[in-house]
């Protein structure tokens, strides 16, 4: 492809990065840094709240991640080490509280925890590692697998027993899969929004929240944009150590030995491992969803009955809100495929600036796309303030990268020799594309488009900003649920959780589905 | 050390691996152990170094019983096909891995420095051990093994994956270097040319079953079964006998009894295989200098004293 092509195909998304990212991001900016004229936010910044609220999201972030990873090296280890039969379905049960939404998260949390601990710092630490468990058990688990089992056999004819084994040997191999996880989940729970949002309560409050406090709730916007600044700049540095921490990771993978069944004396181990795990991967859900129908005593279905209602929680029915979701995630899905399949052919042909640009509005945080939304489309050149569309826009900017990524294996994968094949028998070269390239990557796409799909539909963070009080989403009306008095407002918020939860369950597995037959062709 | 491995069972995934095995190794003994691969070489020696559990049989070093007791405490060494060196340690990282804990560290570096002037290998200490060579990488996982002093030692094919000139280099490397170290050896091979180099004795590993342990020269004059003589290079079988090939004599006649298939000199012998007018074909050895080529007419007569009946011991 000349470069000419290449240019303009490169020229659609980095428009739209250009135009709904760095532009908002310009506005939060020009919000904390002028004042009349230029300043410095100092005053907020040197608030005490301010530093107490950068040490508890620093703290709860390292707590977080700390715990996370105690509660994923087990599962690392026995999903990564050996094979046995049902590893595949193990696999696939550890990334759903992943892709779960984290009001989905936060709300099971919420059903799970006895009266007193369920909006406490220690429902925010367990809703954390529960959520982030998959990354630890991905990153280090398949680091785990490529280790080479004749060095621990090595070590142990040198006279190394089971303990030195794992402090000489396993630790400073896995090390650098251990830093890239721990900084992956750090970051996650540094800018996590919904699930300290619902499981802090009013008393425990990290940046995220309280730009979103400031500026949606009391209308600072200065203060907000300042803390965002600061926000921003421990981000930037966590994705920067993490970056490098990956490409030290991805330099020193090697061939390992096949894993092999666990032993006689290990089967146990990794049983209990893999049973305890699931159960507890299990609870939240399982807990979401029995609340969700007990009624009194009993069993029933009154919290979804009541989903047809008027409430005054919201300005509409319970049930508008999941048709609101569907479209405005149908939406996002479009916009995100129309940016990011352009985007993945790019990156497909050796852009790699372009994926690390896209992978930006994941790292920033959801709210201060919101808020950088709210700050820059309010006037002209851009006035969208009030319309419909900024919701699937800013939902689009968070599902691009997962279109990216699902696509350019793909894409690189694509056996040239089919093409030339086909213009040899006579296709027209312009026909290539949508007779053969096409199809052969139908099902890459019905991934992307599932994955789209399932992350527009479970954002909070950004839409929560930007939804009109009369078109709430599943998450925002959640939220609202959740936040008013009464057992019956939290029924139904567990109920539109169950509801969420299925459909992005659906949407993510339509995605993973396909993934399966693909590699098992 | 003498080293027992008493009617060993070992079934991998519910596949026999390993059935009946027994051993003895006597004290300095350097046995070799040969078999073609599958055969369950490896697997025989991770059950005696206690990285493999016994279905059934024991292992037993001096008079006692090894069970129970895990790899790391029986202190016998374990050298690995192309090393398994730790990626993240130095040379001198490597070599003292298994070195004693309590040690000082200047009688640990001395220690170090001992193990690989062994191996020819003086002053690597520093060396990023993924910069090595393949021959300096078996030399370092050798010095590895031997700087514990093990009481035995075990080598799963160590040249395995070199080549040609080095390969023969290190082979007597280690023929020297186990000689002056008086160390029990068994050593893992699938080649008979190194197995008759270094062994001692060879046993011979078929289908998990020990064919055949002897010295090389008793292997070569009296196999045990017709695999045996086949596995070693003896391919000449008739009526449950050996017909060793410096035993068949081949001479140029016309019109003779055979034809010449295929001629091929090696140094000051040639190895020549003929096809009988029955259709029976054998291998020959000549040291004439001119010897018939393939297609030529010639008559063949065996020495009955090169006659060797399987078994027969």
């Amino acid at each position: 492809m000349d470069r000419r092509r290449r240019a303009l195909i490169a020229a659609l998304p980095l428009g739209f990065l250009a135009v709904f990212f760095l532009w908002p991001l310009a506005a939060i900016l020009e919000r904390s840094l002028s004042d009349g004229g230029f300043s410095l936010p100092l005053d907020v910044l040197g608030r005490r709240s301010t530093l107490e609220l950068a040490w508890f999201t620093l703290w709860q972030a390292g707590v977080s991640t700390v715990l996370t990873l105690l509660a994923g090296l087990p599962l690392a280890w026995a999903l990564g080490r050996f094979s046995f039969r049902g590893r595949s379905i193990a696999e696939a049960l550890v990334l759903v509280p992943f892709v779960l939404p984290t009001l989905v998260v936060a709300t099971a949390f919420v059903a799970l925890l006895p009266d007193g601990v369920e909006r406490s710092v220690w429902a925010i630490l367990l809703a954390h590692a529960f959520f982030n468990v998959a990354v630890v058990v991905r990153v280090v688990g398949a680091s785990w697998a490529t280790l080479d089992r004749r060095l621990w056999d090595a070590a142990a004819t040198l006279g190394a027993g089971p303990f030195e084994r794992f402090r000489s040997i396993t630790l400073p191999l896995l090390a650098p899969a251990l830093a890239a996880a721990a900084s992956i989940v750090f970051l996650f729970c540094f800018t996590s929004f919904g699930v300290i949002l619902v499981l802090g309560g009013p008393r425990f409050a990290t940046l995220e929240t309280e730009i979103y406090t400031q500026a949606a709730r009391l209308f600072d916007l200065r203060a907000a944009a300042a803390l965002a600044l600061l926000q921003l700049a421990v981000v930037g540095v966590a994705i920067a150590v993490s970056g490098r921490l990956e490409r030290r990771l991805t330099g020193r993978r090697r061939r390992g030995a096949p894993v092999g069944p666990p032993s006689r004396r290990q089967a146990p181990l990794v049983g209990a491992i893999l049973v305890l795990s699931a159960g507890l991967l299990l609870l939240p859900p399982a807990a979401l969803v029995l609340r969700s129908v007990s009624v009194g005593g009993g069993i029933g279905l009154d919290h979804y009955g009541r989903l047809l209602e008027e409430t005054p929680a919201l300005l509409v029915a319970p049930w508008q809100a999941i048709a609101n979701s569907l479209l405005f995630a149908g939406a996002s899905t479009m916009v995100a495929l129309a940016v990011g399949i352009p985007a993945a052919v790019s990156v497909a042909y050796g852009c790699g600036a372009l994926d690390a640009l896209l992978m930006l509005p994941l790292g920033a945080s959801a709210v201060m796309l919101g808020f950088g939304f709210l700050l820059a489309f309010d006037e002209a050149p851009l006035d969208l303030r009030g319309t419909v569309v900024l919701v699937p826009l800013a939902q689009a900017l968070v599902a691009v990268p997962f279109v990216v990524r699902a696509l350019v294996p793909s894409l690189r994968g694509l056996d040239t020799r089919l093409r030339d094949a086909a213009v040899v028998l006579g296709l027209p070269p312009r026909r290539v594309r949508l007779e053969v390239d096409l199809p052969l990557l139908a099902r890459p796409l019905a991934v992307a488009a599932g994955l789209a799909f399932a992350v527009a539909l479970g954002e909070f963070g950004a839409t929560v900003f930007l939804a009109r009080a009369d078109r709430p989403t599943l998450p925002v009306a959640i939220f609202r649920f959740l936040g008013r008095p009464g057992a019956e407002n939290v029924g139904t918020a567990m109920a539109l959780s169950v509801v969420l939860m299925a459909l992005v369950t659906v949407s993510a597995l339509a995605g993973d589905r396909a993934l399966a037959r693909r590699g098992a062709r | 050390m003498t080293l027992t491995a008493e009617t060993i069972d070992v079934a991998l995934g519910g596949v026999p691996v390993l059935r009946g095995v027994s051993l003895e190794l006597a004290e300095g003994e350097r046995v070799a152990l040969l078999g073609p691969s599958g055969s369950g070489k490896s697997t025989l020696l991770r059950a005696l170094a206690g990285l493999q559990p016994l279905d059934r049989g024991q292992v037993v070093l001096d008079g006692k019983d090894l069970a129970g007791l895990p790899a790391h405490r029986r202190g016998i060494g374990l050298v690995f096909q192309d090393g398994a060196l730790f990626p993240h340690r130095d040379v001198g990282g490597n070599v003292g891995f298994g070195l004693d804990r309590s040690l000082a560290a200047s009688e640990r570096a001395a220690r170090v420095h001992e193990a690989l002037a062994l191996v020819g290998l003086e002053g690597t200490e520093h060396r990023d051990v993924t910069t090595l060579s393949g021959g300096e990488a078996q030399r370092v996982a050798l010095a590895r093994a031997l700087a514990p002093r093990p009481r035995v030692l075990l080598l799963d094919e160590p040249l395995g994956a070199l080549d040609g000139p080095l390969r023969a280099r290190l082979q007597d490397d280690l023929g020297a270097l186990f000689g002056q170290l008086g160390l029990t050896v068994l050593h893992v091979t699938h080649d008979v040319a190194e197995a008759f180099a270094l062994g001692e004795r060879v046993a011979l590993l078929n289908e998990g079953r020990i064919a055949q342990a002897a010295s090389p020269e008793e292997l070569w004059s009296r196999p045990a079964n017709a695999w045996v003589a086949r596995f070693i290079g003896l391919a000449n079988i008739r009526d449950g006998a050996v017909v060793r090939p410096e035993a068949v004599r081949v001479t140029r006649s016309a019109p003779g009894n055979a034809v010449v298939r295929d001629s091929r000199r090696r140094g000051a012998l040639v190895e020549l295989r003929v096809r009988l007018d029955s259709g029976e074909e054998l291998d020959a050895a000549t040291l004439e200098p001119s010897p018939p080529r393939p297609g030529e007419r010639v008559e063949v007569s065996v020495d009955p004293a090169g006659v060797v009946e399987l078994g027969g011991v």
